[in-house]
This record gives C-alpha cells, sequence and structure tokens, in this order.
C-alpha cells in the first residue's frame, strides 16, 4: 500500500509540475509526447490501481495552475478596464459626433494600439496556459486509461471527460473574479474602437476614391472583390490580424458567448448610429438602398474577421449579413416612423423617405408602430385648439395620400384617421375649409393647398368607376387578368383595436379617395353640398359680371362625384348666371321707344346697369338687408325690369338692391379715385353728392336702414377720408359730411380696387365695436355658469341685457364671440365658451 | 370744390318671379318658380301658362294633363280649358311699381 501510495505522491508532484510549467508554448505545438517521467509516473499509478482518482486530481492541479497563470491575464484586464472606462459613461454620446465629423482624436474609451496590443497577448498567455494544460491532462488520461484496462465505465467515462471539464472550468476561471460584466464592457470598447478605426479608414478611402459617394456608398462590389484578404481595404495587416487572433482566443477560451453579444450590439450600434446621422440629413433622398450597401460593407468586413473562418464562418456570415439587412430595414423603419409628421407635412416632397419607409414596411412588421406613434403625433401635435382648421385638413390630405403610397391597401389609414376626423367633426368651420380647398382657384389660392384638392377633384375621375363596370366583349378577360394582378393582400395587423364605432367609414371609401375620404368625415354629402351651394352663391353674386367657366368646370367635376341630381341647385344657380347674360344683353337692346313701353311715365338710359337674374328657388336664402335705392337708381331699375317684363312676360322682376356691385369714380378735391362698392355704399356716396352733410337719423331713414347699419357702412367712407363724422354734445347719432379734399383717414392708403373687401373688414370691426357693451354681461355670464354654449349666451342677453338693449343676432352674436376668442378672451371648446383663466 | 360720383357700372341682383302667387302647380305641388318633376330649369324651360279660367299651371303639367284625358278641361274647375294669351302692358305699370319700388 505504501508503495501505491509513493507512487501516487510522486505523480501528483510530476504531473503539478508539468502543468504549471505549462508543458511548452502551448498553442499548436502542444507537446506531442509526455515528458518521461511523468509518463512513467503514470504507468505506475495506473499499475497500482489508481486509475479512478487520477481525473479528480489533475483537474484540481490543472486548475490550481491554471489560476496562477491567468493571474496575468486578470491583471491586465483591470488595468485595461481601468484605463479605458474613464470616459466610458460619456464616450457614446461623444462618439456619434465623432463618427459624424470623422475627427481624428480618440474619446475616452478607446483602445490605444498598445492597449490593444496588451489584451492580445494576455489573452494568447491564457490560451496558450489552457491549452497546454487541456492536452497535457489528455495525454495523461489517455495514457493511465490505456495502462490499467479494467476500469469501470463510470471512471473511463470520467477520464476521457477530463479535458473538456478542464476547459470547462478554465472558461469560469478565465471570467473569474472581475465577472462576465467586466468582460463584456471591456469586449465592447475594444470592438467598438476596432470597428470604428475600420470604418474610418474606409471613409478616408472612399473621400479619396469616389469623391461622390457619401461615406454608405462602399460598393458591395468592392467588397465581393476584396473577398478574404483585407490588403485591398488599406487597413495595415495587423489590424485584421489581432482582431482575428483576439477574436480566436476569446472562442478558444470559451467566451463565445461574450464576445458574441459585445460585437453584436458594437456592430449595430455602429450601423444605427449611421443611419441616425444619415435620416437627420435627408427626407428627400431614399437612403435604403444606400444603407443596405453599406450594412454589408464595413460591418460585414469586420464580422467577418471576428467570426470564425472557414466553412463554419461562412454560415455565421451569411447569417449576420441576413441580420444586417433586417436590422436595416427595422432601423430605417423605426426612425422614418419616428418622424412620420414631418415627412407628411412635406409630403410631397418627403417621396423618397415614404418609399423607403414602404419596403421598410414590406420586410418588417412595423405597421402597429407606425399607426401608434402616428397617430399619437397627430393628436399631440396637429389637433388642438391652436391649430388652423385649413391647416388640420392639409396635413390629414396629406396623410391620407401618404399612407396611401406606404400601403396601397388602405389598412393603415383608418386607424390613423380616426382622431382626425373625429375632431374635425366638432370643428364648426371644418366643412366650409373643406370646400374653399376644393373650389378655391388655382390662381387665387396663395397657399396651394386649395390647388390641389381642386386637381384631387378632377384627377379622381378615372379611378371611381371604371373598375365597376361590367367587362364585356373580348377585353372581358384582359381586364379581368389585369383586375387580379391588382390584388395585394390586406395588411392585416395594423390596427391594434378595432376603430370605435366607424369600422367602415374609413375602409369602405378606400384608402387614397382623398375627396371621399374628406366628405366622409361627415357621414353624407348633403352638407357639402349645401355649404357649396351658398359659397358659390357669395362667390357669383360678388362678381359683378357673368364670367363663370370656372365655376362650370368644377360643378362638372362635382357632379361626376356626388351625381347630377344632388348638384341640380348649383347648376340652376350657374344656368341662370348665363341666362342673365344674354337677357341682359337683350334688355340692353330694347329701345325706350319700343311699342309696350310707350305709355310709360318714365324711361331713363340704363347703359351702365347690369343684371344677374337669379332662380329664387334654387339659391340659398339670399341676404335680405335691404335698402331703398336712390331715385336716379330707381328709375333705372325700374326701366330695366319694365323691359325685361317687355320680353318676359308674364314673368316680372324682383330687386334685391342690396347685392351686387357698383365700380364708380369719385371726384373730390382735385382727385379723381376710382371705387368697386357695394350698392349701399354707392348709394350713400350719391346722397351726399347733392347736400353735403347728413343726420345720421335722416340718412337711415332715407336708405331704409337702420343707423347701426348705415354706420357700418359708412365707416368704409370715413376710413377713405372721403366722408367725415362729427358728433354734438348730446346728440346719441352722429352727423355726417363729406369732404372737400381727400383727408388721409385711418385707413386711407388702401388699394382702391380692393375697396369692396376693406368694406367688409371695416364693417366687421365695427360691429365688433358694437358688440363691446355686451362684454361685461358675457364674461360675468361666464363667470357664474363656467361654459355655455352659444345659444344659451344669445337667450340670455336677450333676456337681461338692457343698456344697451341686445338687438344682435344670433350669427353677429357668434362673431363676436369668435372675436373674443381670438382675442384670448374667452376660449371655445366642443361648441360651449369658456372664460380664460 | 367739386364732390361728384360717377357711376360707371352699377352691378344688381334681382329674381324673377312668374307673378303667379306663392303657390305651387296645382298638378305637380312644385312651386310656379321652380320647375315641374321632369323639367330640369326653371324659368324659359318651365313656363307657367293661365286658363281662362284664371287657373294657372306649368305648361308641361297642363300638357301631360290634356294628353291623357279625353276632353279639354281645367282639372281644377272642369271648365272647358282654354290658353289665356299672355298679357302685355296693361296692368303693367302698377306691377312694376310695386316689383321695383
Amino acid at each position: 500500500m505504501a508503495s501505491a501510495a509513493a507512487t501516487w505522491l510522486q505523480f501528483a508532484k510530476c504531473s503539478a509540475t508539468a502543468l504549471a510549467g505549462g508543458g511548452g508554448d502551448g498553442l499548436g505545438a502542444a507537446a506531442t509526447a509526455l515528458p518521461a517521467d511523468l509518463a512513467t509516473a503514470a504507468d505506475g499509478v495506473a499499475a497500482a490501481g489508481l486509475g479512478p482518482l487520477v481525473s479528480q486530481q489533475l483537474l484540481a492541479a490543472a486548475t490550481a495552475a491554471l489560476q496562477a497563470r491567468l493571474e496575468h491575464l486578470h491583471a491586465t484586464l483591470s488595468q485595461l478596464c481601468n484605463e479605458t472606462a474613464g470616459g466610458a459613461d460619456s464616450s457614446d454620446d461623444e462618439e456619434e459626433e465623432e463618427e459624424e465629423e470623422g475627427a481624428d482624436d480618440e474619446p475616452a474609451g478607446s483602445f490605444t494600439p498598445e492597449m490593444e496590443a496588451a489584451l492580445a497577448e494576455a489573452l494568447r498567455d491564457a490560451c496558450s496556459a489552457v491549452e497546454s494544460s487541456a492536452a497535457l491532462l489528455g495525454q495523461l488520461c489517455e495514457r493511465v486509461l490505456r495502462a490499467q484496462a479494467a476500469l469501470g465505465p463510470a471512471d473511463r467515462a470520467a477520464l476521457l471527460a477530463a479535458a473538456p471539464r478542464f476547459r470547462r472550468h478554465a472558461s469560469t476561471e478565465v471570467v473569474g473574479q472581475q465577472g462576465g460584466a467586466a468582460w463584456a464592457a471591456l469586449l465592447h470598447r475594444y470592438y467598438r474602437s476596432k470597428l470604428r478605426q475600420l470604418s474610418r479608414v474606409a471613409a478616408a478611402r472612399l473621400e479619396a476614391g469616389e469623391e461622390e459617394g457619401d461615406g454608405m456608398v462602399e460598393g458591395e462590389a468592392e467588397w465581393g472583390r476584396d473577398g478574404g484578404s483585407c490588403g485591398g481595404l488599406g487597413m495595415e495587416p495587423g489590424w485584421a490580424r489581432s482582431l482575428q487572433d483576439v477574436a480566436a482566443y476569446l472562442r478558444l477560451l470559451g467566451l463565445e458567448d461574450i464576445s458574441e453579444e459585445a460585437f453584436a450590439a458594437v456592430v449595430c450600434a455602429h450601423l444605427r448610429r449611421r443611419l441616425v446621422a444619415r435620416a437627420a440629413r435627408a427626407a428627400d433622398e431614399r437612403m435604403l438602398a444606400a444603407a443596405l450597401a453599406y450594412s454589408t460593407s464595413t460591418p460585414l468586413r469586420f464580422l467577418q474577421r471576428v467570426l470564425p473562418q472557414g466553412v463554419a464562418g461562412e454560415a455565421a456570415l451569411a447569417a449576420w449579413r441576413a441580420r444586417l439587412g433586417y436590422y436595416v430595414y427595422e432601423a430605417v423603419g423605426a426612425l422614418r416612423i419616428d418622424r412620420l409628421f414631418d415627412l407628411v407635412v412635406d409630403w410631397p416632397d418627403s417621396l423618397p423617405a415614404l418609399e423607403d419607409l414602404k419596403e421598410c414596411l414590406s420586410n418588417t412588421s412595423l405597421h402597429r408602430r407606425l399607426v401608434a406613434s402616428f397617430r399619437r403625433a397627430l393628436v399631440d401635435r396637429l389637433l388642438h385648439p391652436g391649430a388652423a382648421t385649413a391647416d388640420i385638413i392639409q396635413q390629414y390630405v396629406s396623410a391620407i395620400r401618404a399612407l396611401e403610397k406606404l400601403d396601397p391597401g388602405g389598412a393603415l389609414l383608418p386607424p390613423v384617421a380616426a382622431p382626425v376626423r373625429a375632431y374635425l367633426r366638432q370643428r364648426r368651420d371644418a366643412i366650409r375649409c373643406i370646400v374653399t380647398m376644393l373650389t378655391a382657384d388655382e390662381e387665387e389660392g396663395g397657399d396651394g393647398a386649395g390647388a390641389s384638392l381642386h386637381a384631387e377633384l378632377g384627377n379622381t375621375e378615372g379611378t371611381g368607376e371604371a373598375y365597376d363596370s361590367d367587362f364585356e366583349g373580348a377585353e372581358a378577360d384582359v381586364a379581368a387578368l389585369r383586375e387580379a394582378e391588382r390584388w395585394e393582400p390586406e395588411t392585416v395587423d395594423a390596427d391594434p383595436s378595432p376603430a370605435p364605432g366607424g369600422a367602415s367609414e374609413g375602409g369602405a371609401a378606400g384608402g387614397g379617395d382623398v375627396i371621399a375620404q374628406l366628405v366622409g368625415i361627415y357621414g353624407s354629402k348633403e352638407l357639402f353640398i349645401n355649404e357649396y351651394r351658398s359659397m358659390l352663391a357669395d362667390r357669383l353674386l360678388a362678381k359683378g359680371g357673368y364670367e363663370c367657366d370656372r365655376e362650370l368646370r368644377t360643378l362638372e367635376l362635382l357632379k361626376l362625384r356626388f351625381g347630377e341630381a344632388s348638384l341640380h341647385g348649383a347648376e340652376v344657380m350657374l344656368k341662370d348666371l348665363a341666362d342673365s347674360k344674354r337677357v341682359n344683353a337683350n334688355v340692353q337692346s330694347v329701345p325706350n321707344t319700343a311699342t309696350p313701353l310707350r305709355r310709360r311715365r318714365s324711361l331713363v338710359d340704363i347703359g351702365c346697369l347690369s343684371a344677374t337674374i337669379v332662380s329664387q328657388l334654387f339659391w340659398p336664402q339670399l341676404q335680405t338687408e335691404e335698402f331703398t335705392p336712390p331715385p336716379e337708381v330707381a328709375s333705372m331699375l325700374s326701366t330695366y325690369a319694365a323691359k325685361y317684363r317687355s320680353l318676359k312676360a308674364p314673368r316680372k322682376l324682383v330687386w334685391r338692391p342690396a347685392l351686387g356691385s357698383v365700380s364708380l369714380d369719385l371726384f373730390i378735391g382735385d382727385q379723381e379715385k376710382e371705387f368697386t362698392v357695394s350698392p349701399l355704399h354707392a348709394s350713400i356716396l350719391m346722397a351726399f353728392q347733392h347736400r353735403p352733410e347728413w343726420p345720421a337719423a335722416e340718412l337711415a331713414e332715407r336708405f331704409g336702414v337702420p343707423p347701426d347699419v348705415l354706420r357700418r357702412k359708412i365707416v368704409f367712407w370715413i376710413n377713405q377720408g372721403v366722408l367725415g363724422e362729427s358728433r354734438a354734445a348730446g346728440q346719441p347719432l352722429p352727423t355726417y359730411h363729406r369732404n372737400e379734399t381727400l383727408q388721409s383717414g385711418p385707413a386711407a392708403g388702401g388699394g382702391e380696387q380692393e375697396g369692396l373687401m376693406e368694406m367688409e373688414e371695416g364693417g366687421a370691426k365695427d360691429e365688433h365695436a358694437d358688440m363691446a357693451g355686451y362684454e361685461p354681461f358675457i364674461v360675468g355670464m361666464l363667470t357664474n355658469f363656467d361654459a355655455l354654449p352659444l345659444d344659451r349666451i344669445h337667450n340670455m342677453l336677450k333676456m337681461f341685457a338692457n343698456d344697451p338693449p341686445y338687438d344682435k343676432s344670433l350669427e353677429q352674436l357668434g362673431a363676436y364671440l369668435s372675436a373674443l376668442v381670438a382675442e384670448e378672451r374667452l376660449s371655445c371648446e366642443g361648441g360651449l365658451y369658456r372664460k380664460r383663466s | 370744390m367739386t364732390f361728384d360720383v360717377k357711376i360707371k357700372k352699377w352691378h344688381a341682383v334681382a329674381s324673377w318671379t312668374w307673378n303667379a302667387g306663392d303657390d305651387v302647380c296645382g298638378i305637380c305641388r312644385m312651386p310656379f318658380d321652380g320647375c315641374p318633376p321632369d323639367g330640369k330649369f326653371p324659368g324659359d324651360d318651365s313656363p307657367v301658362v293661365w286658363g281662362i279660367c284664371t287657373h294657372a299651371f306649368h305648361l308641361q303639367c297642363i300638357n301631360r294633363w290634356l294628353s291623357s284625358q279625353a276632353e279639354q278641361k281645367c282639372p281644377f274647375c272642369r271648365r272647358q280649358w282654354e290658353f289665356k294669351q299672355a298679357v302685355v302692358g296693361g296692368e303693367e305699370d302698377s306691377e312694376d311699381g310695386a316689383a321695383a319700388p
């Protein structure tokens, strides 16, 4: 027994020495033969039948020896950690700048060549220690196994497994006390610095080589040509060598997982930074293709070094190529989605970015994210009281078009549009805005919004009906085939939640039909058509002429969309204009001496009078404000009516004196001015032709209008410096007088041709001045009741406001309240007015 | 000092009426100033006619009525239907006074 113990001790001693000594240089050149003494000792142990104990003993000895030999590695590791960790926290921020500018100064926390060398050296040592120990271990166990043939299966297994077990122990040891986190951080920094070097060289090379390239387009061709060699890269060969070695050492040391995690993070971060910088720069050019090309250049080159060489490496590289591609799709998609609101604002300049996004969407599943994020952006940035209705509509229209581009199936739109539509329904001026945009002149609308919508009206006619028609004849098959080819599966997962209440409202309308979408907000076209008619009426009556070609064109387009029957009224209106033109010509050509007129008392020259004759029932309620025109005008009107009657009996005319427009020349002092104004304005001026001064009451009575209406009109002339106003003490109403020369009134100098518009503005302002007396009532009311709708304010004013007595219409009050809202004295939400705190 | 206003062009707005009261056509129940169901435009395209019995209808309406009847009778009073000649002049002066005050 004693000899067995001696043999064992001898063996233990020998093996420990051998393990500690390292058995030569280890790597590759693993000891081909056991040292003689160790071999003898092993044989002895086997002869003594101690084989079962060997594996345990050897493992312990090898681990102990390894610990000693790893001290160097750990020392290096902690030193490197300390050296590089200094700026590690801030390095991420700095990196971006560094990356973008390509600056040369290394940010804190990066590796110097010496440090890289130290790391490689330490890893190499550790590797050689592990390898040599493992080799020794394997040989010893094998020898024991061979010498002692009669071993139990369990013991044999233990002996065979000794070397692999040692390797596992070794990797735990290598990770050491610092733990995996420290390794991960260090490797992260190491890989980052290596990748940065590569990318910098690549960028520099690109700059030197092809000026037109922009850092993204490092040709794939080049990459393919270079293949495995790194020489073509212009990188010093050491770069690839050392990187490859470090990665290989790490694999040998069993740190593959940590290493892979680290370089995956580095590569993705690198790519992402690239993409972010790029995406921020330009929305008006495509970046996806360049990004994909880039992902296969620098990052893949880097990965090729890091991943194992050979067949396994090829497979891993291919997997990484796909992974990077997907990563690019996802990252670009996410970046574009985050900026989707701005992209929609910039529509159609942002088309390239949207095409990128479309491609990303088709390769990833970002739909849900898009819907959620865009919806949030819309609600946060658009759907609040600060946004003008026209802007909201414009953005909505752009969104419809953009989403149509992104997803022709139209599944994205309804969930995104739902909040916009709900919000627009609350805005009272939304309809008017939409109609204005639909019918606005290209020429007059400076904002371009109306023009684009009007164009929409024209170009959708082809899309709507054409495909619904039944296919017939020889072309049927071709058409059906084309139809079938256009089919695309619906994007199903776009909407996280079913649209509340209105699943069909948006979806059924079809994605890109902007007008259907807009009209669909209100569920019916009636509202739109009524609004259209009232705007058409305003427009036609303000013309002072018969030109309506453009309106006719718009009407034809609207008829295509809404159907002829619903636009019958508008059609009659336009026909009235055309008829008026003809009738006017006829009336003018009837001589005053014509038979049926001969008996008339007073026939005057009507050369300067023209008329628009409307079919009253087909026009919206015409302005009811009437007045008595001055006699000279009245006689012209009655002459005109008589001639009309002579042509069209038994029909007759009913004049609407307040409507229409008058162009006149005013000679005042030594000046001559030209105006285009409303009939009442002109009549007022004519009154002063014969009498220099009119008391307000008398003048109002002459025209049969209330003094406040008169004042509202006369303010225009006062502003023009044509008339003046004086108020005697104690008199409730002022006296108006004409100026002998043109005074520079408050608003004098405004263009004469814009008189009509200024008149309206002046009138409106004045009206508000009129209403100002009620402000205390309104404010008091809103203090007591918190929030009130318009009609209740109106009714309460009627009941309680005595001084001054309340005689305004609901519309006037509404206009005044909106003026107060505009002045930020009140707020209005959902039709309820509140006091602003 | 001069203060002279010269009207260059006065564009007025008027509405026309058949002067048949605010009533509706007794056949189609549409306003006289509107158009009958099969008429597209009011006014010249949908004239109103009077019979000698002073009842008024849209021309289209009474024509259809008469062509569907064996006897030419006013659908209201059953008197023989005859178109009343359009009257020009005469009452016109007073009417114009009312229409263009």
